[in-house]
């Protein structure tokens, strides 16, 4: 009885670190398209309301791509870093 | 993802799907209340941003599974030219559409409600199994 709810607890748990790491994924997977979308959006109502078409939008989308690659590259540094105590456990 | 778990796997490869159908729902509305280019723009928005998904998935796949330096500096590459093709195809919109790039943004940012709908039922089951 003890083993089957030690295994339970086990699956559990890898269950658990699964869904973490889809997560993680899925966020790093949103970081670039909302960064663009921001800059995007922010870009179109400023040249709306400067009257500047198409300056702002593009210096927008860059500045959002920017930071997007950024956030991505410091989201997968710590991805590997927290891969990298794992490794040497086992 | 090869050696990725199967749970795993099936929602990575369910996400660009669930982003393309959104999408093709999103353009269909917009399609029957503006008009059909509107539409078509939605549409092209969900087209790249699953795209966009794909060959961001390939891309640390490789650079998570494999971790080698090189492998890293080839999808590195590889995900940024992609990524310059992506903002190609926008600043081409942006010049000769401008009116539309919100119908573009919107079809693009459908990425991040199927991402936020996942990680809702991805929380739920984690309380299911905490309880």
């Amino acid at each position: 009885m003890i083993l089957s709810w030690i295994r339970q607890m086990a699956r559990k748990r890898q269950r658990k670190a699964e869904t973490r790491k889809v997560m993680a994924l899925s966020s790093l997977g949103l970081m670039l398209p909302s960064s663009i979308a921001v800059g995007l959006f922010l870009g179109y109502l400023l040249d709306k309301i400067l009257g500047t078409r198409p300056w702002m939008i593009f210096t927008f989308l860059l500045l959002g791509t920017a930071s997007g690659v950024y956030s991505l590259l410091r989201g997968l540094s710590r991805l590997e870093n927290e891969k990298r105590p794992e490794d040497t456990e086992t | 993802m090869s050696n990725a778990d199967p749970v795993e796997e099936k929602i990575l490869r369910r996400i660009p799907l669930e982003v393309l159908g959104l999408s093709l729902l999103l353009a269909v509305t917009a399609s029957f209340i503006f008009d059909l280019l509107v539409g078509l723009f939605v549409l092209a928005g969900g087209i790249i941003s699953t795209l966009n998904f794909i060959w961001l998935r390939q891309a640390l796949s490789k650079v998570l599974l494999q971790g080698k330096k090189h492998a890293l500096k080839a999808s590195a590459l590889a995900f940024g030219l992609r990524l310059m093709l992506i903002l190609a195809i926008i600043f081409i919109i942006i010049l000769f559409f401008s009116k539309k790039i919100i119908a573009f943004a919107a079809g693009f940012s459908s990425i991040i409600v199927v991402l936020f709908v996942e990680a809702v039922a991805a929380m739920s089951r984690l309380k299911t199994w905490k309880n």
